[in-house]
């Protein structure tokens, strides 16, 4: 069952368009991972999500409402967390915490103790005082004590110590473990790998990529290093390899995952003599799709 | 409409109260000050009866060409004659603020996107703020009607006042409500609100000079009183076509408010310049851009009133019957000398220095934004010292403050010479008594800015002192307290009972070494402490 369902939706402010044909789904019980770029639209799609933003055109299904028309139906059954929180600066953390929570229609108190000192987030100071990193738990605390079944977290640990990210993923599988589901935009990619099943990259607009990590990884090069007994005449040229380095007999290129075999092909008959293939990394991955390069054949975005 | 558009709105309302809880109580006993103050005045003045004084009042020409006929001759129709503008004002700008700041405020700053994607309704948040705006008209406009009966007023002429003043505040309420939709900012929320404040105390006045009764008194809620007639016939029944004109603004809100997305406006956010002017170089030069706009408005504004006061003036004949009261005012005979549109136009000027001081408050105040939302920490280490940051501002709401009465001096001058016949006499006059107010008015920019400097957390007492000024004026024209005292407020030396081509210029002087004191006190104050740090 998809939480979340997306078709063609598109949105303009004025002349600008910010989405343009965006298509996403959410499953039941999944972390979904929403990356791209600075302006992609990440945080658009979100606040047309919470039926704050009307979109222009395109199917939405949230849980199973609009989320323009349903909102307050649907926002009892979410929680949400923006990646810059303000407050009332002369209300305490505390107050907001149980604010939100009444908004919420309750939260779970022994839960908001827990996660209080989990994240130590000192609930009596105005608000005005908290750093950044503090503002952003009294919007993570608030949520996370909320009972909900679906999660729409926008960069949740923006301003966050490593210590605190730590906590955070932690609370994501245990809401997970829970069966909820969780739309998670971020730039961390770290985090991303570590908590996300499926990850949708956005770009200008629109959806490029999605699918699971292993799969996006597919999408992409490895790096070869190998040495081999003979030369090994052609192998640059070949359908799917970039970036050729020849130091005597020994080659360092990238290769599309579906070029591999070919590849091997040529080089069996040639003797190998040591071989490393390194699957691409989270960030060359990210680099790739974030990148102007995007689409086109040959070079690197590095 | 559904009752889940709605949702939420009980907790929100809780929500203002306590982040209200001390600036509603405010608001509510103003007006009843106010009221009090007006009765005081009137019991002091009133030794041979109040009856006379007030018809005293009534037949003086300019009195009457400002305030308007008096409709009933007791201490209650004091109240109504002379306090109703005045409490109109303040409610209908504490309502206008008090709703901005709950709706467009917290849209602005990002809070409402975390409150909306709670169990909250569209119209919770807007409704919650005007609601809110409703309770503190009507209490207020209770406690007018008690102190009212206390004095000893009839109870039905008492709540009737009461409302009217309640469906006024509840009037500009609607209009924040209204203006909050329009744009992405709350500055023209306000700026709005304000220019529908301004017009309706320009109709007044019109409305006043025209005999008090004309079709205005219907439009301009400054002079509502004038059709409802609390303790003159007590037309009540109008109470009730004012409220639904007072809903009229509300309902537009409500239908431009489910149509915008949250954060936007109405009418579409321009963009910016993607550079920046060559011009934009210096911190100064930064300073006039972010002041620019407001500048323009109390431009707007405040050569609007002049022009229509100083037109209006020289029309205003010397049919004699001026009160015992006003002439006793400025010492023997000055309205005799001066002329009685000249004695106009001069308090006409005197009032718009006043609001000349409020706007260099808040011109001053602007550093304190700047501060506290993070930017002045972002240039003061860009090679701009803080004496350097803080001074751009200063100067900025100098001149620009020196700018407003020097353009009301130009306006006025020459609408006053034209309407008189005589232009390079009236113009030199209107344009001598406006320059004059000046120094006046940086002394408050001075006091803003020391207490800037040194004390940030107290810089609303600058509006306290500002009251106080306002204050002792009325307290002086009520011959509570003598001219020495009212010396304390420096617009005393450029007072309206003051010949202009007779003016002490060394005491002007003065007040302009005194604000530069007090301005540079403010900068080193603002060197030697913490810069407010938005983390
Ligand atoms: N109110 C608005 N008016 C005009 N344009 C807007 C508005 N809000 C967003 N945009 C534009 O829409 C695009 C998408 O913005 P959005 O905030 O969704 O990006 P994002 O993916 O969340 O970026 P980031 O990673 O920086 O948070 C941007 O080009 C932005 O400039
Ligand atoms: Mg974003």
């Amino acid at each position: 069952m998809n939480v979340i369902d997306i078709q063609k939706l598109t949105k303009s402010f004025g002349s600008t368009r910010a989405l343009r044909g965006i298509n996403l789904t959410v499953r039941q019980g999944e972390v979904h991972g929403f990356i791209g770029p600075n302006g992609a639209g990440k945080s658009t799609t979100i606040r047309i999500l919470l039926g704050i933003l009307r979109k222009t055109s395109g199917q939405i299904t949230l849980l199973d409402g609009d989320p323009w028309k349903d909102a307050v139906r649907l926002h009892r059954r979410l929680a949400y967390v923006p990646g810059d929180v303000t407050l009332w600066p002369d209300l305490s953390g505390g107050e907001i915490i149980d604010l939100l929570g009444r908004l919420h229609g309750g939260l779970d108190v022994s839960r908001k103790k827990q996660l209080l000192e989990r994240f130590q987030l000192d609930p009596a100071k105005k608000s005005g005082t908290y750093s950044k990193g503090n503002r952003q738990k009294v919007a993570l605390v608030a949520a996370f004590s909320c009972e909900a079944e679906l999660y729409l977290l926008d960069e949740p640990t923006s301003g966050l110590d490593p210590l605190m990210e730590a906590v955070f993923q932690e609370c994501v599988a245990e809401i997970k473990k829970a069966g909820k589901t969780v739309l998670l935009s971020s730039h961390i990619l770290s985090e991303v790998e570590a908590l996300c099943d499926r990850v949708s990259i956005i770009r200008q607009g629109q959806i490029v990529e999605s699918g699971t990590i292993s799969q996006l990884r597919h999408l992409t090069r490895s790096t070869v290093n190998v040495e081999t007994g003979t030369a090994a005449i052609g192998l640059g040229k070949l359908y799917g390899v970039y970036d050729m380095s020849r130091k005597g007999l020994k080659y360092s290129f990238s290769v599309d995952s579906d070029a591999m075999t070919k590849v091997m092909e040529m080089l069996l008959p040639l003797e190998i003599k040591s071989l490393t293939v390194e699957p691409p990394s989270l960030e060359e991955l990210f680099m790739r799709h974030y990148g102007d390069g995007i689409g086109e054949k040959g070079g690197t975005a590095k | 409409m559904r009752i889940s558009d709605f949702s939420g709105t009980g907790t929100l309302i809780r929500l203002i109260l306590r982040r209200d809880r001390y600036l509603l109580p405010l608001w509510i006993l103003l007006p009843v000050i106010l009221a009090l103050i007006v009765a005081v005045t009137f019991t002091a003045m009133a030794d041979k009866g109040m009856q006379s004084v007030l018809a005293e009042f009534d037949k003086d020409p300019l009195v009457s060409a400002v305030l308007g006929p008096v409709m009933s001759f007791d201490l209650s129709g004091a109240i109504v004659w002379r306090g109703t503008s005045q409490m109109a004002l303040v409610l209908g700008i504490g309502s206008l603020l008090t709703v901005i700041r709950h709706t467009r405020r917290d849209e602005e700053t990002g809070r409402s996107e975390l409150i909306r994607a709670y169990a909250v309704g569209p119209y919770a948040n807007l409704t919650a703020a005007l609601l809110l705006a409703v309770i503190l008209n009507l209490s207020s406009g209770v406690l007018i009607a008690l102190s009212n009966i206390a004095l000893g007023g009839a109870a039905a002429g008492s709540f009737l006042l009461g409302g009217t003043m309640s469906v006024v505040g509840c009037f500009f309420a609607g209009i924040g409500a209204l203006g909050v939709q329009l744009r992405e900012n709350s500055g023209t929320a306000r700026g709005f609100g304000v220019a529908v404040i301004g017009l309706g105390i320009v109709m007044m006045v019109l409305n006043n000079l025209g005999g008090g009764y004309t079709l205005l008194r219907w439009v301009t809620p400054m002079a509502w009183q004038r059709v409802t007639k609390p303790f003159a016939g007590n037309h009540g029944w109008s109470l009730i076509h004012f409220s639904v004109f007072a809903a009229i603004p509300v309902a537009i809100a409500y239908v431009l408010s489910a149509r915008r997305d949250l954060g936007a406006g109405v009418l579409l956010a321009r963009p910016g310049l993607s550079e920046a002017a060559p011009s934009l170089s210096s911190p100064l030069a930064l300073a006039w851009r972010l002041h620019k706009r407001s500048f323009i408005g109390w431009l707007a504004g405040t050569v609007l009133y002049i022009v229509v006061f100083s037109a209006f003036s020289p029309g205003l004949s010397k049919s004699g019957g001026i009160s015992g009261w006003l002439s006793g005012l400025g010492g023997t005979d000055w309205i005799d000398e001066a002329g009685l549109g000249y004695v106009f136009i001069s308090i006409g000027i005197y009032l718009a220095s006043l609001f000349a001081a409020a706007y260099v408050i808040t011109a001053v105040l602007r550093l304190k934004k700047e501060e506290n939302e993070g930017r002045a920490e972002m240039l003061v280490d860009k090679q701009v010292g803080r004496i350097r940051w803080m001074s751009s501002h200063l100067i900025i709401a100098a001149l620009c403050s020196a700018a407003l009465l020097t353009a009301a001096g130009i306006a006025g001058g020459l609408s006053y010479g034209l309407a008189a016949g005589d232009l390079c006499n009236g113009f030199w006059r209107i344009f001598a008594m406006n320059v004059t107010k000046i120094p006046p008015v940086w002394i408050l920019l001075g006091i803003t800015a020391l207490l800037y400097g040194l004390w940030p957390r107290i810089t609303a007492l600058s509006w306290v002192v500002w009251a106080s000024f306002c204050m002792l004026e009325l307290v002086w024209e009520a011959q509570l307290i003598d001219w020495p005292l009212m010396r304390i407020s420096p617009f005393s030396y450029a007072h309206y009972t003051i010949d202009i081509t007779n003016l002490p210029l060394p005491p002007l002087l003065g007040l302009i070494c005194l604000s530069a004191i007090l301005t540079g006190i403010g900068l080193i104050g603002f060197r030697n402490r913490d810069i407010s740090i938005k983390a």
